[in-house]
């Protein structure tokens, strides 16, 4: 995004550079992670230890994995900017129960799709994008015995708003004004599937198309708020 | 052989990735480091380990520590230590990947005994961990 003004431009490229300082940091850890596991295959190869080859080379495997996931990540985020996104229609029931049905992947969940449920014609691209990441985390991080995951749409003139609401474990507070930050996750490194930047490309998608993204979260769930402009 | 200091120092290792702890591990083995290694993947694991109900035993009096880590990340989890009189006095080696000057100085602050980033390349993190070894056969620990 451009600006003519010195001092929004002056603190666009130090937010910019700041997040590049991010990215290259936490892309150094897997890297040199990739970097050691090699140096140590070669030198257990010459000491015929193959239980530890095969230890390392499952982590060299998982490793790579995280790194090109991490990659991935780093691209959909950087082409949301210039993203053809022609209209199309919108079916919230067909479309949000989609992505439900897609990441529960077997898992037990009762949830529902409730509200102003009638096809609209609007760029679907990044919304989709901003609402399968939303669902996911909604998905993946639910702990409780009995998960729920409810889906509110409320149609006006000129938006539609979504309002997903679960009853997880919710976000830490130790991690609340961080978590549209690339790479910042609630789980440990050692995981290929969390790498932490869903809600990075959530909020980015929800910014470029000029809609909101805001989330409430206690410890008896997260409930997600996003507008979406239809104009 | 293994050394007295080798004999009744544990030490906990605080890190979350496992390529970094097999990391610690191994450079240990090439140093001939023997203390009991113990390992924490975060700061309420690590705090678990160290207060009175789960004890390790004996109390580990040096702990390698990192920043980034989910669920109590370095810098809470030595602010909880050193708010606590049991544990206050324990050797803290902050061993990160980041450069960043406000952990560092955040760090110093909570009395580090000192703050290491994590070498790029395996031959020099071997060193630094050799360095280590003779700087804690050097050094009086409190108990």
């Amino acid at each position: 995004m451009s600006t003519n003004n010195p001092i929004d431009a002056e603190s666009e490229k130090s937010i910019n550079d700041e997040f590049i300082y991010r990215i290259v940091h936490d892309l150094k850890a897997p890297i040199r992670g990739v970097q050691n596991l090699v140096q140590w295959i070669k030198e257990d190869f010459d000491s015929g230890d193959q239980q530890a080859i095969l230890t390392n080379i499952e982590l060299l495997d998982y490793t790579t994995k995280r790194i090109h996931l991490m990659m991935d990540a780093l691209k959909l985020y950087a082409e949301l900017d210039n993203m053809d996104d022609p209209k199309e229609d919108f079916n919230p029931l067909i479309n949000i129960g989609h992505i439900i049905s897609f990441h529960l992947k077997g898992k037990q969940m009762k949830h529902e799709i409730t509200g102003d449920l009638n096809t609209v014609v609007l760029p679907t691209k990044k919304l989709i994008i901003c609402l399968r990441e939303i669902v996911k985390n909604a998905i993946k991080f639910n702990t409780n015995r009995h998960p729920q995951l409810a889906v509110r749409v409320l149609q006006s003139n000129q938006s539609i708003t979504f309002h997903v609401k679960d009853n997880g474990p919710g976000i830490p507070d130790y991690i609340k004004d961080q978590i549209f930050n690339f790479f910042t996750s609630t789980e440990p490194k050692e995981g290929v599937e969390f790498i932490g930047a869903g809600l990075a490309i959530a909020h980015k998608a929800a910014k470029v198309a000029q809609g909101v993204l805001e989330i409430n979260s206690n410890s008896t769930g997260t409930e997600v708020k996003l507008i979406w402009p239809t104009e | 052989m293994i050394s007295n200091w080798q004999q009744t120092l544990n030490i906990l290792l605080v890190e979350d990735d496992k390529v970094d702890v097999m990391n610690v591990k191994r450079a240990f083995r090439q140093n001939n480091i023997n203390n009991p290694l113990f390992i924490a993947s975060n700061g309420v694991e690590a705090l678990g380990m160290l207060k009175e109900n789960y004890p390790v035993v004996p109390k580990p009096r040096i702990i390698l520590l990192d920043i980034n880590m989910p669920k109590m990340n370095g810098i809470e989890f030595l602010k909880t230590i050193r708010d606590n009189d049991e544990l206050k006095n324990t050797s803290v080696f902050i061993l990160t990947t980041s450069n960043d000057d406000r952990d560092k100085i955040e760090a110093h602050n909570l009395k580090v005994a000192g703050y290491i980033l994590k070498p790029i390349s395996y031959e020099k993190f071997l060193h630094t961990v050799a360095t280590l070894q003779s700087y804690w056969q050097l050094i009086e620990i409190p108990d």
